[in-house]
């Protein structure tokens, strides 16, 4: 996991951020490099974590974070750790038309590609996983794709409703990747500020505005809410970041080796 | 205005409290509720957006028997397996929830957090007849309301400030990066922009600068934007830099009377270069010049006149 993330955002292997949402959001470049933080963070602090992908495979989790030193494969054979395969199982339906061979959690959540087109039956399982469990940590790789895949904006702003829900009633966390570069449409309130509204904390990542650097691999922005005031959020911590195979290396703007 | 709003001097039947991205109306909203309540109000609380514990636990009541808690917030559209309170005949039917548990008397106020869900769901045509006709149940003195004006488009939020008698809007002074030349930066507060409508038809207009207190109270003084900034965005450039600035560095900037009466008389090197040119031209006008001319070897001199045919 990044302690260095962690020392800013003020968590630690005995503070988790719990009862709360976590949104990771991207703009043309790829933040999924933090949900394999939180999974191992998570794993390390002996949590159970439920994670649903439908943006890779469970074994390009594993090797991303077998780097960070922890093993995905044990961790679902004890029991720890929850994988919703929605990758294969939506391939399957799609093609074959049947869940032949895949778990019974993953066939009720991919209902929604055939049915009335609502996240209403993936909530469901996840509620289910999380259920009579303590401090457990939910991850969906990714919420913009069901956006691609048949799902409404209006949906999509239900089931982000009803996590912060289930959050709140099961005292769970839940972390979600959302794509910028997403289009809305305009006539419909926006997912991304739907989930804005219900995150308490925003991790926003971007590619430098001067272009690519070897060095510098982008910006990686904090925002946390306030909990009382009139501002939404407490003053953004904007940092340049470095990422490498097993560790993110965090610097404030304009101080990387390279520039200085 | 805000604060005569909030303490009841004004009256005002709806409320419509709107917030953006970056301005949070839930304190405000919650201060309208204390309020209500401290006045003897019989309170219906209509939570969508945050848990009902939650909001009630933030009043900080010492009593909340007044406080009638309806929680729209777990289970909407009936995922939770409940009974979907938006959706078909139940349609944001407040109007009738108020009217079934009035225990007599007409001192009932309503709070509804947020209406962001309700308008996802329902047409903003009938949730603004709705609120309309709440507006003007006898029972109910006050309906308070939030509105996140960034999750829906610009018509909506039209309609519902027509329908309303008092729209607060808060933003904050400078929405753009703060960058500052000098010391007197523009105040990086929250302003809420109130336009009320009194019973008489009057409009008012006012601008405030708000602070929530330590003891959750909401302090509100009148703003004025300052006009250089309003030009240039919220960034001030001509003002000079304060002195205690200065104070900190470990060299002098500043000159003495000395130094700079030493500098008054200073002469230009440009200055002295242009004198001295005229004074050069002035000297040749004076006199005639005599001009020594040597032609070389391959000149043809003529000594004729090339003039000498030409009749003056």
């Amino acid at each position: 996991m990044f302690e260095e993330l962690n020392n800013i955002a003020g968590w630690s292997l005995k503070n988790l951020p719990t009862n709360k949402m976590i949104l990771i959001s991207d703009w043309n470049t790829d933040a999924s490099f933090l949900l394999h933080h939180f999974l191992a963070f998570y794993l390390k602090a002996n949590s159970k974590v439920v994670l649903a992908h439908a943006a890779q495979s469970f074994i390009h989790y594993n090797l991303a974070c077998s780097r960070l030193g922890v093993n995905l494969e044990r961790s679902r054979n004890n029991g720890d750790l929850i994988a919703l395969n929605l990758l294969d199982a939506s391939l399957q339906q799609y093609v074959e038309g049947s869940c032949e061979n895949l778990s019974l959690d993953s066939e009720e959540c991919l209902n929604f590609l055939f049915g009335d087109n609502s996240l209403k039956h993936l909530f469901k399982v996840l509620k289910r996983c999380v259920e009579n469990t303590k401090d457990a940590l939910i991850i969906l790789d990714d919420v913009t794709l069901f956006l691609g895949l048949g799902v409404s904006q209006k949906d999509l702003n239900y089931f982000v409703h009803y996590m912060d829900v289930l959050c709140k009633s099961n005292n769970c966390t839940f972390v979600t990747l959302f794509h910028q570069n997403f289009a809305p449409n305009i006539s419909e309130p926006s997912p991304y500020l739907c989930c804005q509204l219900y995150a308490s904390y925003e991790i926003e990542v971007k590619g430098l505005e001067s272009g690519y650097s070897k060095d510098v691999h982008g910006v990686l922005t904090l925002k946390t809410k306030e909990t009382e005031g009139i501002k939404t959020y407490q003053p953004h911590k904007v940092m340049h970041y470095r990422l490498t195979d097993r560790s993110l290396q965090l610097l404030a703007p304009g101080t990387s080796s390279a520039v200085l | 205005m805000l604060e005569k709003l909030l303490s009841g001097e004004e009256t005002s039947r709806l409320v419509l409290i709107c917030d953006d991205q970056f301005t949070n109306g839930s304190t405000l909203l919650r201060a309208f509720a204390r309020s209500l309540i401290k006045r003897g109000c019989q309170l219906h609380l209509f939570c969508f957006e945050q848990h009902p514990t939650n909001f009630v636990n933030h009043l900080n009541l010492h009593n909340d028997s007044n406080v009638h808690v309806h929680d729209f917030y777990s289970d909407p559209i009936g995922w939770n397996d409940g009974d979907g309170c938006l959706l078909g005949s139940r349609l944001f039917d407040i109007n009738s929830k108020v009217n079934q548990e009035q225990a007599g008397g007409s001192n009932t106020a309503v709070v509804i957090d947020s209406l962001s869900i309700t308008l996802q769901t329902c047409e903003s045509t009938s949730v603004c007849q709705q609120l309309h006709k709440l507006s003007h149940n006898q029972r109910v003195i006050q309906t308070v309301m939030l509105h996140h004006t960034h999750l829906h488009v610009d018509d909506v939020t039209k309609r519902l400030s027509h329908i309303s008698d008092s729209v607060l809007k808060l933003n904050l002074t400078s929405s753009l990066p703060k960058i500052t030349f000098s010391k007197k930066s523009v105040h990086d507060g929250t302003i809420c922009v109130t336009v009320h409508r009194k019973l008489n038809g009057k409009v008012f207009l006012s601008e405030e600068k708000v602070e929530i207190l330590s003891d959750s109270s909401v302090e509100a003084c009148p703003w004025q934007q300052d006009p250089l900034s309003a030009q240039t965005g919220g960034i001030s450039l001509n003002e000079e830099p304060d002195v205690t600035s200065e104070a900190n560095l470990t060299f002098n900037l500043n000159l003495s009377v000395r130094e700079k009466k030493e500098r008054s008389k200073l002469v230009m090197p440009y200055i002295k270069a242009s004198e001295e040119e005229k004074v050069e031209i002035h000297r040749s006008t004076g006199g005639g010049g005599k001009i020594f001319y040597e032609p070389d070897d391959v000149d043809d001199f003529d000594d004729e006149d090339p003039d000498e045919d030409l009749e003056f």
